[in-house]
């Protein structure tokens, strides 16, 4: 409560104390003006007090109206209501004031005109004549009977003069009588009242005038402050019989009281009068200049008012807009206070718990994105990190999102294609090994809401993979189906597995079954060739031996395929040692460098290569492998070369090179090529490069193949070295 | 004393709490600029109205109309008498016809009697004088009765004379004798003097409708304008 007081009185109380006091300086001055001979020596500074007054009020006035369109420049919240409202007061006021003003000013000019016409007018001068031509009358009178005294009595004044101006005084009833020499020396006088005061002298112009020789008779003033009233003098001057002095008689008259009062009054209301219509015009612009003080002051005030109180009521306006900016810039923690124990103090109030609320709900939000954010990042690293390809689309099939498995698996870009819708994605001339896969995998999302799964064979660069495809809707809140999803698993190495665990047990039974049987097939074909060449002509001897020949080389043939199978199922356990591989490159190699030999076998071996744990046979099995494979596959090379490397850089491996510059192996196969039965040669086993992975796998190696039509092909193996941990015996 | 006590702490709480948030406003950065240009401006303002307004009543209180025809000081004599500094002067009065209008309608006029004597002094090779006596009187010219007399009342010895006519009271008026300035002990001999005077119309004594008029007709800016007169040096009466 004292705190709306103290704002209250801040903001209307030095205006209603200027205009309040501007208005009693006002209300003092028109009646300074109505009382127009008093006071008139603080009229000034009341008007120029005035004008102080009036002209701080303007000052005020235009430094608000300042105030209010640099506001409005500035758009500050109710600013244009502000304007608005105190032009509508202002005319509201203006117009009512202007006609309140015209009004009063006629008013004040028709009624200072009544003030005066010319009936009173000439009433007044015909009063003032009377009374000027009565007194006048007694005042010749006075002078006269005076005159008519002196003349007889002229002798007995000059030799008696105490005793005549007594009886003069009788005799002309006058209130006081007394001779004077010329010389303005008393000789006598005569007082009706008993006092010891002398008579009043005439003056010194008066005793020049007697001096003349010229009477005078006057209506004069008491000068004694106690005294009040007038009285006739009447100055004769006279001389004696025989000219020897000259005296001058002075006769002092009483007027009676009433006669002087109403003579005053006659007198004042004259005067009055004329000093008022004197007056008419300045009085007239006075009052219309106070009536005009007054309509500035009252329409300045008014203004002042007026915008003071729309600001004020404009106030919780620009507070909600405020807190409405902070709130667009983002600050939620704005919080109004309320002033007004009204609508805008509520408005305030639903405005603070709005935001309270809107914080709260952002705030929770927030949290919920961050954790949506956590949970997002965490499955995009548990998908980033599987190993099978995960593929999911919209439900218009545009691709959303992708894994690097996927895009391993299926051996194509899919992060810049996301957008794409999956028929247009697959047009792409470098995508175009996936027709025959998403052929197969396109009908399915019509499934609906089934998943699916399918085993399909994919054919890329990179070689011939199988993949086991699963799919699935993705839910939607508002739809039925928000989405496919497509893992895509890379079960070629289990299958590879599978084939080799299934290739593997076939060869030991085939290895096993047909081994046994060979042995005798060819020890009988041997007996029979022994028991009946003897007994044969030469022709049957030919033709036995022959048949018996190609019995043994086919049972050879058979035998060395069923040994090869059997390795291949079979191997027996290796026996690692400690093996210095560039010896036993060494040692190969040289039996593979014939003079005849229409190839040449380079060998670029790395000094101090530390020694393997290996088993010499198995890796010379391994390296006649890869050697006659090399041979074998430069056989049309016009300069067959064969180059076995040796590098020993890595502490922990040491990588084996065997290249050839021959025409390479087309990429489709090198996924294969390390398979049984992989090779498109006609001749061989078909097992020698997988014996050779058999072979680098025991020894837990690593074997990759580079092949290209233009650099032939390089078969790289890694071995580890030995180490504290591995090493084995020497 | 508990009432003071409670109106004190009335006024001081919201007062000092109006200061605080004042000064809080004032503080803050970015508003100290703005808030002292405002200040600056609004006190700037201030000042030059208040100073306009104080020099405009301090001179329109203070200056006199200028030297006009209708006041003129015809004579200034001095002369020394019973070791006294006396002065006569004559002056003529032509009222213009509306002055005398207002007389005859009974407006009293207020005629102002401005004497001065002036040391004339130098120092440090400019002149500067120093008012050694400076006297002022009004008399008060107006019309009352219904004999319509002539009324001259003296404000320095409270007299009242009466005259049948204006000018006999216009001459009275105008006329100064024997009119004691100072003791001649109280001037040094050797130093000049300078006597000044001046009859004027006091317009901000006229009936208060008249005052705006006053400012601004010329016919009530009545003034004789200094008239100076050098007085013989004192050392010569010793």
């Amino acid at each position: 409560m004292n705190f709306r007081f103290w704002r209250f009185l801040k903001q209307y109380g030095w205006i209603t104390l200027i205009s309040g006091a501007l208005l009693i300086l006002l209300v003092i001055m028109s009646q300074i003006l109505q009382n127009a001979s008093s006071f008139a020596d603080t009229y000034s500074t009341l008007l120029f007090t005035t004008f102080a007054g009036v002209g701080v009020l303007l000052f005020v006035l235009f430094k608000a109206l300042w105030g209010l369109r640099l506001q409005r420049k500035r758009n500050v919240p109710g600013s244009k209501i502000t304007i608005r409202l105190t032009t509508i007061a202002t005319l509201m006021l203006g117009i009512p004031i202007a006609i309140i003003f015209y009004f009063s000013l006629t008013f004040i000019q028709q009624g200072i005109n009544q003030w005066f016409d010319v009936k009173t007018e000439t009433a007044l001068q015909n009063a003032s004549a009377l009374v000027r031509t009565s007194l006048d009358n007694k005042t010749r009178d006075m002078l006269n009977l005076t005159l008519a005294t002196v003349k007889d009595k002229s002798q007995s004044l000059a030799t008696s003069p105490i005793i005549e101006v007594s009886k003069l005084r009788t005799l002309l009833n006058a209130q006081e009588v007394a001779l004077y020499h010329s010389n303005q020396q008393l000789i006598a006088f005569s007082s009706a009242e008993i006092s010891d005061t002398l008579p009043l002298p005439p003056g010194d112009n008066l005793f020049q005038q007697i001096r003349q020789k010229k009477t005078y008779a006057a209506i004069e003033s008491h000068q004694d402050p106690g005294s009040v009233g007038q009285f006739i003098r009447v100055i004769i001057p006279f001389s004696d019989l025989d000219l020897s002095g000259n005296y001058a008689l002075q006769a002092l008259f009483p007027i009676p009281s009433n006669m002087t009062q109403l003579a005053e009054s006659v007198a004042i209301a004259a005067g009055q009068y004329k000093e008022l219509s004197y007056l008419k015009g300045p009085l007239t612009a006075s009052f219309i200049l106070i009536l005009s003080i007054v309509l500035l002051l009252t329409l300045v005030t008014a203004v002042l008012f007026t915008i003071q109180a729309v600001q004020n009521f404009t106030r919780p306006i620009r507070t909600l807009a405020r807190g409405t900016k902070a709130v667009s810039k983002g600050d939620y923690s704005v919080k109004m206070t309320i002033k007004d124990n009204d609508e805008f103090g509520d408005l305030t109030q639903s405005f603070n718990d709005m935001i309270q609320r809107i914080s709260k709900a952002r705030t929770d939000i927030k949290l919920g994105h961050q954790q949506t954010e956590v949970q997002k990042l965490y499955l995009q690293a548990v998908i980033k990190n599987l190993t099978s390809g995960v593929l999911t689309l919209d439900m218009n099939l545009r691709i959303r999102t992708t894994n690097d498995a996927a895009q391993k698996i299926l051996n194509t870009d899919l992060a810049s294609h996301i957008g794409q819708r999956v028929d247009e994605w697959i047009k792409h001339e470098e995508n175009t090994h996936l027709h025959e896969l998403f052929a197969h995998i396109t009908p399915m999302f019509k499934q609906g809401a089934t998943p699916w799964n399918l085993q399909q064979e994919f054919s890329c660069k990179k070689g011939q993979k199988i993949l086991m495809i699963h799919g699935s809707t993705l839910p939607s809140i508002d739809k039925k189906i928000g989405g496919y999803v497509i893992v895509i698993d890379d079960v070629t190495e289990m299958v590879q597995a599978q084939l080799n665990a299934a290739w593997s047990d076939v060869a030991r039974r085939l290895a096993h079954e047909i081994k046994n049987p060979l042995t005798p097939i060819q020890l009988s074909a041997e007996r029979l060739n022994y028991k009946l060449h003897a007994k044969l002509d030469v022709g049957d001897q030919a033709l036995l031996k022959r048949m018996t020949n190609t019995i043994i080389e086919q049972v050879s043939t058979m035998q060395t395929l069923v040994q090869a199978f059997s390795d291949y199922a079979d191997t027996p356990e290796v026996l690692l040692q400690q093996t210095d591989i560039n010896r036993l490159i060494t040692d190969i190699v040289e039996m593979y460098r014939a003079p005849s030999a229409t190839w040449k076998v380079n060998i670029e071996l790395a000094e101090e290569c530390p020694l393997i744990l290996a088993d010499s046979a198995r890796l010379r099995q391994l390296l006649h492998n890869l050697i006659k494979n090399a041979i074998e596959a430069t056989v049309n090379t016009i300069l067959p070369r064969i180059k076995i490397t040796t590098l020993c850089q890595d502490s922990e491996n040491i990588s084996l090179r065997i290249c050839d510059n021959g025409p390479g192996i087309p990429e489709e196969s090198q996924n294969w090529i390390f398979e049984p039965y992989a090779s498109e040669k006609p001749k061989g086993t078909g097992l020698g490069l997988a014996i050779v992975r058999k072979i680098v796998e025991e020894h837990r190696g690593k074997i990759t193949l580079n092949s290209s039509t233009d650099e032939g092909t390089c078969f790289i193996i890694t071995l580890p070295v030995i180490s504290s941990e591995n090493e084995g015996p020497k | 004393m508990n009432s003071i006590a409670l109106i004190s702490s009335l006024i001081r709480k919201p007062l000092a709490l109006r200061l605080s948030v004042r000064c809080k406003e004032l503080t803050r950065p970015g508003h100290l600029e703005k808030a002292f240009k405002s200040a600056f401006f609004n006190a700037v303002f201030l000042i030059f109205i208040g100073v306009v307004c104080i020099t405009s009543l301090m001179a329109s209180l203070t200056t006199v109309a200028q030297a006009s025809d209708e006041i003129m000081i015809i004579r200034v004599s001095d002369y020394q008498q019973d070791q006294k500094l006396l002065l006569d002067s004559e002056s003529r009065f032509k009222l213009p016809e509306a002055i005398i209008t207002a007389i005859n309608h009974e407006i009293p006029l207020t005629f102002k009697t401005e004497i001065r004597l002036n040391e004339n002094n130098q120092r440090l090779g400019f002149d500067y004088d120093r008012t050694r006596v400076s006297i002022e009187y009004e008399t008060r010219l107006y019309v009352e009765g219904v004999n319509q007399r002539y009324f001259l009342y003296n404000s320095r010895n409270l007299k009242t004379q009466s005259f049948t006519t204006l000018e006999s009271a216009l001459l009275t008026l105008g006329t100064l004798q024997s009119f004691p300035i100072i003791n001649l002990s109280e001037l040094h001999p050797k130093q000049h003097y300078t006597l000044k005077m001046r009859i004027s119309l006091d317009h901000w004594q006229l009936p208060a409708p008249l005052l705006m008029e006053s400012l601004f007709k010329s016919h009530w800016q009545l003034s004789s304008g200094w008239y100076e007169v050098g007085i013989q040096t004192p050392g010569s009466w010793l």
